[in-house]
């Protein structure tokens, strides 16, 4: 890895755990669960799962992921079904709503398995967020804590090969790689350093799937965002030492034009499933049924 | 270096840089216990600790088929590791490592606890066959079947990375984990055939109490 691309990719990272604070936060009384019951007692148990509000979903059809690392002799893409994908991040609001139906999720009970000690402390308390931060995107959520939330709306996380396919689309095209004012925008993004707090969700327009916000608000949680090989928990980025990596001398980098990929793919190989950080949100997904693909 | 504190995620980022080590030990291990008046897997009623990977609640099934849960190996000491049982070169030689810390432990043993990252080709009948080939003790060793949900999130606990290669092997991180009789992981041993001493002298610990 060469100097520049190691100082842009810390540079893009730092935008994710830079400690920026809403200003409007300290003064603004704080809301709370909007249902109007009694808060639930510590014995309550958590909901079932599939019982949360049906999310907004747009379907993004078949298409072939181009994996950054890839098994010599194996085809150029993978195949990826189907699938339908949130339309916005999620935002506080929807995941106040979770932990008040989900009290094992709230800040002063998740087990420390399941999340860090930054887990949704950008809110007053247990209950009770900005009135801000409603419809802004909500971040410090664990990947367990996003599992749960997906698992509650009868969803799930996206797989990286579909997220990476939901990414590449702009307002006009579903694949708009080749343009490299796209890629440009993107990352012109991850460069900028992370000041204030976050826009609401949906503010910009829509891309060709009706989908907002990939890019440019918050890094998102994939469901096996720890498949990665080359970095994170392990040493030996270098030499994808086979002791530690069974397989690893197989992959190849597949694009190294994309650059931008090979940010998100570097991000993800440094967190662990408890990390939480101001940065990084989560959207979920759903697979499609057999008959409507 | 506490590596899970968000403001540190660029440098997880280079790892190689700055944790020439290879095996870990966190602070559990050391760190005396919240629950003093409680030794440790002797009370089974009292709640799992919230660092305590048998908090997971996944339905499993052993080598002979029968319904198991994490919260099942509280009590145990454990060495946990992820493999696959198509694996021809780097799950035989982590089996191999455990094997030995089994066989330099003596008495007691921990349990030695194998999960499959493949759902789809190891079932339990699969599994006891791998377990007969390399002639682990059923008395001792427990392999595990799950689905892929669930798999990925033992892994994500253990910190083990692994990926399904387009041929239906896995790529995956070679990692042996330690767990006390709780459940809390206490120490890491990352890569094959590592120097075990200080894998040993953890699981050493452990079984005295």
């Amino acid at each position: 890895m060469d100097t520049a691309l190691r100082t842009s990719l810390l540079l893009g990272l730092c935008c994710l755990s830079s400690d920026c604070r809403d200003v409007g936060s300290e003064t603004a009384p704080p809301a709370t669960a909007a249902s109007g019951s009694t808060a639930p007692t510590p014995e309550a148990v958590d909901a079932a799962p599939g019982s949360g509000p049906v999310p907004t979903l747009a379907r993004i059809g078949a298409a072939q992921h181009q994996p950054l690392y890839r098994d010599p002799g194996a085809p150029d893409g993978i195949p990826v079904a189907a699938f339908e994908l949130e339309t916005t991040p999620v935002t506080n609001a929807r995941f106040l709503a979770f932990v008040t139906a989900c009290p094992s999720w709230r800040r002063s009970r998740i087990a420390s398995l399941f999340a860090d000690e930054r887990y949704l402390s950008h809110w007053h308390d247990d209950l009770a967020i900005d009135p801000a931060d409603a419809s802004r995107p909500v971040t410090n959520v664990s990947w367990f804590a996003a599992r749960a939330y997906a698992e509650w709306i009868g969803c799930r996380l996206p797989t990286t090969a579909e997220w990476e396919i939901a990414g590449r689309a702009d307002a006009t095209r579903s694949d708009a790689r080749d343009d490299p004012d796209f890629l440009r925008r993107i990352l012109d993004w991850y460069g900028a350093p992370a000041r204030g707090p976050l826009a609401p969700v949906a503010r910009g327009p829509a891309d060709v799937h009706g989908i907002h916000d990939l890019h440019g608000l918050v890094w998102e949680w994939t469901d096996d965002f720890n498949t990665a090989l080359v970095t994170g928990e392990s040493r030996g980025d270098a030499g994808l030492d086979q002791n530690l990596f069974c397989g690893s001398g197989a992959a190849n980098a597949a694009d190294p034009s994309d650059y931008a990929a090979f940010m998100r793919y570097a991000l993800r190989s440094g967190l662990d499933g408890r990390s939480t950080a101001r940065g990084l949100g989560f959207r979920c997904a759903r697979t499609l049924r057999e008959e409507t693909r | 270096m506490n590596r899970r504190h968000p403001t540190l995620l660029a440098a997880t980022l280079l790892p190689v840089l700055l944790q020439p080590a290879c095996t870990e030990t966190t602070e559990a291990a050391t760190a005396p216990s919240c629950c003093a008046t409680l030794e440790a897997g002797t009370d089974h009623t009292t709640p799992l600790p919230g660092d305590s990977a048998w908090q997971l609640d996944s339905p499993w099934q052993d080598q002979d088929g029968r319904d198991r849960r994490l919260a099942d190996f509280r009590g145990e000491v454990t060495v946990a590791a992820m493999v696959f049982t198509h694996c021809v070169y780097a799950c035989p030689r982590l089996v191999a490592d455990m094997q030995e810390l089994a066989a330099r432990l003596g008495t007691p043993q921990p349990r030695y606890l194998l999960v499959s990252m493949d759902h789809e080709r190891d079932d339990p009948a699969t599994l006891r066959a791998f377990a007969a080939r390399h002639h682990l003790d059923p008395a001792h060793w427990t392999l595990l079947h799950g689905d892929a949900p669930q798999v990925r999130e033992f892994a994500a606990v253990l910190g083990v990375n692994f990926r399904r290669a387009p041929n239906g092997d896995y790529a995956h991180s070679n990692q042996l984990a330690v767990l006390d009789r709780d459940g809390r992981i206490v120490h890491r041993q990352h890569g094959l055939q590592a120097d075990p001493t200080a894998t040993l002298q953890v699981l050493a610990d452990l079984l005295e109490n």
